[in-house]
């Protein structure tokens, strides 16, 4: 049974199938979203529950053969790493589809159709198994964002939107490049022309080769995370799209640039990766502490948590590119925790949009007195955002700090910084708008209704649930960590002990050719003489 | 069996946190009250029984660890749910327990007329069970999450009143600077994983003299940022400045968490690592000194205030710095043991002063108080008690703890000497401030204009019954430990605090600490009533004295000038520069660049559409034709 | 008949063939009017069929016979939607000159 297929295609099936509701059929609308968000979710419960935590590579793998003379093909699977990632788009967008469809917009049936598409865009590049596919899928899932924010966002989406993609699109045309010159390097120092990411990895290109070819991956990577200096395009998109849109964006989405180091940059480009991974962890440091910065002085809450979003993303940077495997399991576990929490912030501000339109955050006060419920679960979301000892996102932070800190232990100090400031500003968010006088508007107006906890009940005791067994999610990365990052290890000197893995040489070593040999011959296929 | 208790122990609060935030609407009262004070106090008769249980081992047997699983693993870390039961967690679950279960009891009537009745109550829960988590957590880990958790409990209870702006700024300011510790803590924690791969009590300690080793650098760098944290949360310099500012919080609060528990954490949390702190001598000497420039410092603040509650934070303060100054010397023992009195007279006077303010409508200022001897006979009965345990008058409880530690002290070398004359000194302070409070709010006369209210109630038998019991306590609970004759809390204490040094005071040093500090207090004490009960009118006529060093006093020498000069106004300011410069213009600016360029190349190149079909045609032409002559030219 | 057959160069096939070619296109840039445009469309799909023919005469194989029968095909087709286009464009505007459509101007 194909579930990894059908977990990328079924979500695609259900935004074609939009185009057979007719106009008016809300009410049929509607369930060919929910069906098709509900099978998601329950085949990616399957294969998270039939995960093999054992096995480090591709499991559930569904491979066929698309254009075999240039290596193209359908290749998707799982495995630790992009399973939670999956887990995570399968949950968000259920949620996040059902709020969808109890408040249906205008134009509800497009609306619907575009959010499945955005599910199937993430979904294929978090199983693609295949650059190409990667690459496809990176792409496709920008179409229906644009079209999400560009028509039921606010009166800035438009400006907004197209800085956001063009710019995007830019950086991943530096990965399209690169992806073709992996792939033609690669069959410069193997003979074998392929673009399937399992292939390719331990494949010793030069230290140039490597580290220009991860440049590429890397920049289309840190515009979408974003890291900074790359991110521009944030703030503006976040605050004009739609709430529930802008949730999900920020939650899954700017994991894909996390999950393609990840996946990709590391594996593929150890080399490359080890001598920009002072830069890239500098950069991180510097994106944690500006982003703290600003997020403390933003003037609406949707900045704010933009903001915030910035500085967290930096620290999952920074755990990358520490090539250790308790970072790296603990920016997976933030990847997460990030996903959580990011999501539930931004429903809560779209929350306190109903009673305070303008957003700013000096426009309301004093929710508390009429929206108790709502103060109860802010709380206890701006507690999990700012990292509180016990929470779900402690429990990231703490693993991946501790694992930056045995190898930068200055960065990873210095990054602490940002859990001072994590603190200033969120108290800033929930203070300003809960307590003090009540001024500025109706308290009722903000009080958690049945739909409101149909998205934040879930992300609440999904907090609880991983604050309590962080181990549920850190256990099933650790195989594909280790393979992840031990090439990264071994082009970093580290300590033999600290090496998890060691993954064999792609082809074996006597294949290759040593320094000074003629470049292997090309096999040239023979042509039949008439 | 114990295990399993201790679990219920810890669970009991939570539980009752939940039952209490969890019930739909607002509960009845009578519910609020059963479940809110009901489950704590069944926590503290399941401690005692723990107590008991252990009391029946043998020492060396007192120690167990109990795991619920196994919260995380990575690579070599591994971080275990588990709760530790020896005799310094099982002494502090008994504190903790009993003086909250009195607290709450108390709160029951005190907080009758507040609006979020249930919220209170759910929220003390939640303080009860972070601070059960704090102490009786098996590794650093739990410590640290412990050790948020009552930060947040406190940020809560501080900004209870949310709809008022200075409790609002204050319960801000005291999670922040907790913040800073927790961040301590932590940084600690990462040297620990670093070091010894591990987080356990009994794996670091073990491991921590051979593998970090006496004295290196890595030994005083962890115990200095453990003391971050303990400095943070029990108000040492320069992290003290929440604590005053918390008293926004109701006085039940400003009792338990601020009084009695949280803010003790840090001396717990030292006597805990005494292993690390005995391998850090430089660290050592630096926490002991902090302890006692804090308790100086808060000593001299107290003198000038006019609220009854921040002259009772400002003392808290200040008798904390005795704590943690004894644990910087190596008298470990004696700081737990002046953490017990403290937690009985101090708890004792919070709510002593409670029942003052209830009784004024809500007024603090000792202004407006005074004569109040014959309205509120019980507080002032008991008041006296606390004052007379505060100041180290014989034979009240703060006699033996704080006589002490400053014996120990003089036991402790030179920089012990020093040490002990500061908190000897500061005795009679303490003496002074405290009496000075006492005076003005029961003696003296009334206020001009009367009082805020007709004529000042008497509290209800919720509220008696616990000062009563707490007045008891800090009466006696002094001879647990009586020089030179039997000293059962340090036996009790032995197994857990490995490391101690041997300081072993000589008669002379207890003789000097016991009548020298008698003596000062009662000095103080005589001052006190020459001055405010002897002739009202002279403490009017002596306001000009010392103006300079009164305003610098009243300012609290600074600090929060200095930190808002320091560190806040420069991240505003980095802040605003940096959103008017690098974000507007920088990196907002790439992404419009970008965007423009694309536009202006589309605009450039629609001009090649001309809509005709014949330069279409002409154009491929044109194109086979070049590609003809590269295909000739580079073929050939 | 083989031997005469035979006898044809290739080169001949080509020169025929192109000189068509050039002919058809020579007609597509310069002639105004959109039938000719066709007709000179249909000389250079039949100078290529002249060319596969040759071709395949030349390596002797017959794809290059059935290419031609496929060309012709489509370019038949092709005529057919163009006459279709022509005729629809002139009952729309009553003219016939193709630089004056230019309505997909960029």
């Amino acid at each position: 049974m194909p579930w990894v297929s059908a977990i990328v295609l079924i979500p695609l099936f259900g935004a074609l199938s939009m185009l057979f509701v007719p106009s008016g059929g809300f009410v049929q609308a509607r369930i060919h979203a929910l069906l098709a968000a509900v099978l998601t979710a329950a085949f990616t419960a399957y294969v998270v529950v039939d995960f093999d935590r054992g096995e480090g590579g591709l499991q559930h793998i569904d491979h066929l053969d698309w254009v075999e003379s240039i290596g193209l093909s359908w290749d998707v699977g799982v495995d630790g790493i992009s399973l939670w990632m999956i887990a995570l788009t399968a949950g968000l967008f259920l949620l996040g589809i059902a709020v969808a469809c109890w408040r249906l917009p205008e134009c509800g049936r497009a609306y619907l159709a575009l959010l499945l598409l955005a599910q199937a865009g993430l979904m294929g590049l978090f199983a693609a198994g295949d650059l190409v596919l990667f690459y496809v899928f990176w792409e496709t899932m920008l179409i229906p964002f644009y079209f999400l924010i560009g028509v039921w966002g606010n009166e800035d989406r438009r400006a907004a939107v197209v800085r956001f993609v063009v710019y995007t699109m830019a950086g991943s045309l530096l990965m399209l490049v690169a992806i073709l010159g992996t792939a033609f390097t690669a069959r410069s120092i193997t003979g074998q022309f392929t673009f399937l990411i399992r292939d390719l990895e331990g494949i010793p290109f030069s230290t140039a080769q490597s580290v220009w070819l991860f440049l590429g991956f890397a920049i289309a990577f840190a515009i979408k995370l974003p890291l900074f200096p790359f991110h521009g395009w944030l703030p503006r998109v976040y605050a004009a799209g739609p709430i529930l849109v802008t949730a999900l964006l920020a939650a899954v989405m700017s994991k894909a640039g996390a999950y393609g180091f990840m996946r990709v940059g590391v594996p593929l480009f150890p080399e490359g990766a080890d001598i920009m991974a002072v830069t890239i962890g500098l950069l991180a440091l510097a994106g944690i502490v500006y982003g703290s910065l600003l997020a403390w002085r933003a003037p609406t809450m949707r900045l704010l948590v933009a903001y915030s979003s910035i500085a967290h993303l930096g620290f999952i940077a920074m755990a990358i590119v520490a090539f250790d495997l308790q970072a790296s399991q603990g920016a997976m576990l933030q990847m997460v925790n990030h996903g959580i929490v990011v999501a539930a912030a931004f429903m809560v501000v779209g929350i306190i949009n109903r009673a305070a339109p303008s957003d700013r955050l000096d426009s309301i006060g004093g929710l508390a007195f009429g929206a108790p419920r709502l103060a109860a679960v802010f709380l206890i979301v701006a507690m999990a955002s700012l990292a509180i000892p016990g929470s779900n996102s402690f429990a990231g932070e703490f693993l991946l700090l501790t694992g930056v800190f045995r190898h930068h232990p200055w960065l990873a100090a210095l990054a602490t910084l940002g859990i001072i400031y994590a603190a200033v500003y969120m108290l800033r968010l929930y203070q300003s708008s809960m307590n003090g006088p009540a001024h500025g508007g109706r308290g009722k107006d903000a009080e958690m209704r049945a739909v409101d906890y149909l998205m934040l009940a879930p992300l609440v005791l999904a907090m609880l649930v991983i604050a309590l067994w962080p181990r549920g999610i850190v256990g099933a990365t650790t195989n594909s960590l280790e393979r992840s990052i031990s090439p990264a290890q071994v082009a970093a000197d580290r300590p033999a002990d600290q090496i998890r893995v060691r993954i064999a040489p792609n082809p074996p070593p006597a294949a290759l050719p040593l320094p000074g040999d003629p470049l292997p011959e090309v096999p040239v296929e023979e042509v039949p003489q008439p | 069996m114990i295990e399993v208790l201790a679990w219920l122990v810890l669970a009991l609060p939570l539980l009752s946190c939940l039952a209490l935030s969890l019930w739909p609407g607002e509960p009845p009262k009578a519910y609020t009250r059963a479940v809110g004070l009901g489950l704590p106090a069944i926590g503290f008769v399941l401690s005692a029984v723990i107590f008991a249980v252990l009391l029946g081992r043998d020492a060396g047997d007192r120690t167990e660890v109990s795991t619920l699983w196994n919260w995380v693993r990575s690579d070599t870390l591994s971080i275990d749910l588990a709760l530790q039961i020896d005799p310094l967690s099982v002494l502090m679950m008994l504190v903790v327990t009993g003086v909250g279960s009195l607290i709450v009891w108390y709160s029951t009537e005190y907080m009758d007329h507040d609006r979020d009745y249930r919220r209170f109550f759910a929220e003390l829960g939640f303080f009860l069970f972070s601070m059960l988590l704090l102490v009786m957590a098996a590794n650093f880990f739990f410590l640290i999450v412990g050790w948020g958790l009552v930060g947040l409990a406190s940020y809560l209870l501080i900004g209870f009143y949310y709809d008022k702006p200075s409790a609002v700024a204050a319960s801000k300011k005291a999670f922040v600077i907790n913040v800073i510790g927790d961040v301590g803590m932590v940084l600690a924690a990462f040297i620990l994983v670093r070091e010894l791969g591990t987080l356990d009590y009994g794996e670091v300690f073990a491991a921590a003299p051979g593998e970090m080793g006496m004295g290196t650098g890595v030994s005083e760098m962890v115990a200095i940022l453990l003391f971050v944290g303990a400095a943070a949360k029990s108000a040492q310099i320069p992290l003290h400045t929440w604590l005053p500012d918390a008293m926004e919080g109701p006085t039940p609060v400003s009792a338990l968490i601020h009084a009695a528990t949280m803010v003790t954490a840090g001396v717990y949390m030292i006597v805990r690592s005494n292993v690390l702190y005995e391998l850090a001598p430089y660290a050592s000497d630096a926490v002991a000194i902090v302890g006692a420039l804090t308790l100086l410092m808060a000593a001299t603040i107290a003198f000038v205030q006019e609220d009854i509650k921040r002259i009772l934070a400002w003392s808290t303060v200040s008798q904390i710095g005795y704590m943690i100054m004894a644990a910087g010397l190596g008298a470990y023992s004696a700081g737990m043991f002046h953490f017990l009195t403290h937690a009985f007279f101090k708890a004792l006077l919070f709510l002593g002063a409670g029942i003052v303010i209830h009784a004024l409508a809500d007024q603090q200022s000792i202004d407006r108080m005074g004569g109040l001897k014959k309205h509120l006979r019980v507080a002032y009965l008991t008041m006296a008690v606390g004052c007379l345990a505060i100041a180290a008058i014989p034979p009240f409880s703060g006699f033996f703890s704080k006589d002490e530690i400053i014996a120990y002290s003089f036991a402790a070398g030179d920089l012990g000497v020093v040490l002990g004359i500061v908190g000897l000194v500061a005795g009679g302070l303490t003496a002074f401030y405290m009496f000075r409070l006492f005076f003005r709010v029961f003696h003296g006369p009334e206020p001009e204009g009367g009082y805020d209210v007709e004529h000042p109630h008497a509290p209800g038998p919720a509220m008696t019954i616990p000062v009563v019991v707490l007045a008891a306590l800090a009466a006696v609970a002094g001879f647990l430990q009586v020089p030179e004759a039997w000293h059962p809390l340090e036996d009790w204490l032995a197994p857990a605090i490995t490391a101690a040094p041997d300081l072993h005071p000589s008669g002379a040093q207890i003789l000097i600490s016991m009548i020298g500090g008698t003596a000062l207090a009662l000095a103080a004490i005589w001052f006190a009533h020459w001055m405010y009960v002897a002739d009202p009118g002279r403490r009017l006529r002596m306001a000009g004295t010392l103006a300079g060093y009164r305003r610098l006093l009243h300012d609290q020498y600074r600090f929060d000038h200095a930190f808002e000069a320091a560190a806040v106004q420069p991240g505003r300011d980095l802040g605003d520069g940096l959103m008017a410069t690098v974000e507007r213009g920088g990196a907002q600016g790439i992404p419009t660049g970008v965007a423009r360029a694309a536009i202006l190349a589309g605009r450039g190149l629609r001009l090649a559409q001309t809509g005709l079909v014949r330069t279409y045609a002409l154009a491929m032409v044109a194109g086979v034709a070049i590609l003809g002559v590269i295909a000739i030219l580079v073929v050939r | 008949m083989m031997e005469t057959m035979e006898g044809v160069p290739l080169g001949l096939y080509l020169a025929v063939s192109g000189a068509l070619f050039l002919m058809g296109l020579l007609g597509v840039l310069i002639r105004r009017n959109p039938l000719l445009l066709l007709l000179a469309v249909e000389l250079m799909l039949n100078s290529a069929n002249v060319a596969l023919v040759g071709f395949s005469r030349h390596w002797n194989v017959t794809d290059g016979h059935i290419f031609a029968l496929v060309v012709m095909v489509v370019a038949a087709a092709e005529v057919v939607i163009g006459l279709g286009l022509v005729v629809a464009t002139f009952k729309q505007r009553r003219a016939l000159d193709v630089d004056r459509m230019t309505v997909l101007k960029g």
